[in-house]
């Protein structure tokens, strides 16, 4: 079984912020990781 | 009293003199332990039609580029529609003018850069809020062997009302991300 992810969550409006566990439809929406750019970092 | 913005203290400021105030904080989010991502929700609104966000701290667990979506997810076309480029060149000089592009993705995926030292994105979002294309610029590129800078569009007519800052590799801890406002009273 994978590890849980998190997210920060800050409402503006409130100014509350959490972190919790993602969602199946958080994970989900993650964007996929770009390719690196060309070049030694 | 001396003439703004050079005041005395214990003046009373007018709001005529308020009014010119270039950059209103809109809100500040201390992120969180081994994150994945970090969403600011609510931070975008017709107060402003365009922003300064600055997310420079932090660390992250592995190098890598940040990635910028819009939000929520309740707007049509939130997670499509980007196109960026990146110009970088290398700090030992081997190698300049280097360009890397997006079209048509699901985010800005090179609109910043992540390591263990820190997180380092700062960039100004125009019109986010305004029901026509949004825009990215002024965003630094600051990886440890090579600098440049980001600029890009997202080409939708979305309304949004925050973001969302993903780490290409690994996640984020700590540091603060703030979001400020162009003032736009005359």
């Amino acid at each position: 079984m994978s590890d849980p992810l998190y997210g920060t969550f800050h409402d503006a409006a409130t100014g509350e912020t959490i972190t919790r566990e993602l969602t199946p439809e958080e994970i989900a929406a993650l964007p996929e990781p770009p390719e690196p750019l060309a070049g030694p970092e | 009293m001396a003439t703004p913005p050079d005041f005395s203290a214990g003046s009373v400021l007018t709001a005529a003199q308020l009014d010119q105030i270039g950059l209103w904080r809109i809100s500040t989010t201390t992120v969180g332990t081994a994150v994945s991502s970090v969403t600011v929700s609510n931070c975008f609104s017709a107060d402003f039609d365009n922003y300064r966000v600055v997310y420079m701290g932090g660390s992250a667990s592995a190098s890598g580029n940040l990635a910028f979506q819009f939000g929520p997810s309740s707007v049509s076309g939130y997670n499509a529609n980007y196109y960026q480029i990146v110009h970088y060149s290398f700090y030992n000089g081997t190698s300049s003018n280097n360009v890397a592009g997006s079209s048509n993705a699901a985010t800005w995926p090179y609109i910043g850069y992540h390591d263990s030292d820190s997180v380092r994105f700062s960039a100004d979002i125009f019109n986010p809020n305004l029901a026509e294309w949004a825009s990215i610029a002024n965003a630094p590129y600051l990886a440890p062997a090579s600098g440049g800078f980001c600029v890009g569009v997202q080409q939708n007519n979305g309304q949004y009302t925050g973001f969302t800052l993903t780490p290409g590799s690994g996640t984020f801890t700590g540091g603060t991300i703030t979001v400020y406002g162009y003032n736009k009273n005359s």
